[in-house]
């Protein structure tokens, strides 16, 4: 398989980071004494991906990296599961998707598999990476989406250090081509309060969100094998 | 997996590549219409040539102009791993979430990583491995904001020191001190 890139960057070139770069750095750099920021965009060069690179395969302390490997891998099928949502009850029926990964890094020196294409084995997905460079020289180790504002306790189980939390939703059939942020505003914004206000501490996490199927004869369905609310 | 699996990498940022989406470029990318894409091949000081062997299947792929991501046929599934999220400030991250093209009801689903690690050691050491690997990626910054400012040992390397200090309060994990010489 040959590899393609397509180009998506924006006539906009300030918005590619291409030229306003100087103003960014002069800007950071103008704060106040220990709020001096520098733009993130400049650790993604040529020789920053690559350092990049070493990080994620050779630096033993950077958690992240294998955290998330590891249930990637333990909860592939779980998943596919979600994303195959409607089909999963039909007999090996094979869906086409698109999987589109924010963020995938090198680009540059990609060669067409993908680390993250193998989590996925039996859905003949079209697997997009999208190399990005994005925002400032500071990072929250802290994200969270997943409590439940309407007081309703989330119930799943901790195993070890890490969960999964397969999120299922049900959508009003009113909405079939609303966008997410309709999504995240009317149905379901209780689920996506700072995680802040629920008591995990020391995990690391992958959240599924299914965003439901509300063609003809769709129902939402349980997901098997995996815990589930909503 | 093979021939099951079809790849094709995009290049550029969130927002030209959400865009790209957008505007339906995902369209017609299933595994069965997937042939070369309006291929740009990199060449490897990272300058874009137009691959002349695509040119025509370019007319044939592109887009149509129409703004509709509704026209993509099958579910789109979006990845954002690596707890990435964690870059954007209070706020900015669920405008980003809120942002991304996903329709309801068309099966289409977010997979996110998100780290809820509030060990400020784990999270400090995570940012300064013994292998100085990741002391090498920010003080590589430095040298590229020089760059950008036109010269390259602007930020003299030897002149800044790495920490990774994580702010628990705030949830930021700061990089890099400026060392002021004594006695100017």
């Amino acid at each position: 398989m040959s590899a393609h890139i397509i180009d998506v960057r924006l006539d906009n070139k300030s918005s590619n980071g291409e030229i306003n770069v100087r103003d960014e750095i002069v800007k950071g750099l103008s704060h106040p004494a220990g709020q001096k920021t520098l733009p993130q965009l400049l650790l993604y060069d040529e020789e920053g991906l690559r350092i990049y690179d070493e990080i994620t395969t050779q630096a033993d302390e950077y958690y992240v990296f294998p955290a998330e490997e590891a249930l990637l891998k333990r909860h592939a099928n779980d998943i596919v599961h979600i994303m195959q949502g409607r089909h999963e009850n039909k007999d090996n029926d094979p869906i086409e998707g698109v999987v589109l990964e924010l963020g995938a890094g090198y680009v540059h020196q990609f060669q067409g598999t993908a680390q993250s294409a193998p989590v996925f084995p039996c859905l003949p997905f079209m697997y997009f990476p999208l190399g990005c460079v994005f925002l400032a020289l500071e990072l929250h180790a802290l994200s969270g989406w997943i409590s439940d504002g309407t007081g309703r306790q989330i119930k799943t189980t901790f195993t070890q250090s890490s969960v999964f939390i397969p999120f299922v939703t049900q959508t009003s059939d009113a909405s079939p081509s609303s966008h997410i942020k309709q999504f995240i505003a009317q149905d379901t914004a209780h689920s996506f309060c700072a995680l802040k206000d629920v008591a995990f501490t020391n995990v690391y996490y992958l959240l599924c969100v299914g965003l439901g199927e509300t063609r003809a004869g769709a129902h939402p369905r349980s997901t098997r094998g995996i815990t589930r609310w909503a | 997996m093979q021939g099951k699996v079809n790849t094709r990498g995009l290049w550029g940022t969130f927002e030209g590549g959400l865009k790209f989406v957008e505007e339906g470029g995902l369209r017609g990318r299933g595994v069965v219409a997937a042939a070369a894409a309006r291929a740009h091949s990199l060449s490897s000081d990272g300058t874009t040539t137009l691959s002349s062997a695509s040119s025509e299947q370019d007319t044939a792929e592109t887009p149509l102009s129409t703004p509709d991501l509704g026209t993509l046929e099958t579910p789109l599934h979006l990845l954002f791993l690596g707890a990435s999220l964690g870059n954007f400030s209070p706020g900015e991250d669920l405008a980003f979430l809120r942002s991304l093209p996903l329709r309801a009801g068309r099966g289409d689903t977010l997979l996110l990583g998100l780290d809820h690690t509030s060990d400020t050691a784990k999270i400090e050491r995570a940012y300064d491995d013994r292998a100085g690997i990741t002391r090498r990626f920010i003080l590589n910054g430095l040298k590229s904001a020089g760059r950008a400012l036109g010269d390259e040992s602007l930020f003299a390397p030897e002149k800044w020191a790495y920490v990774s200090r994580y702010d628990a309060q705030e949830r930021k994990l700061a990089f890099l001190g400026y060392r002021f010489r004594k006695g100017g």
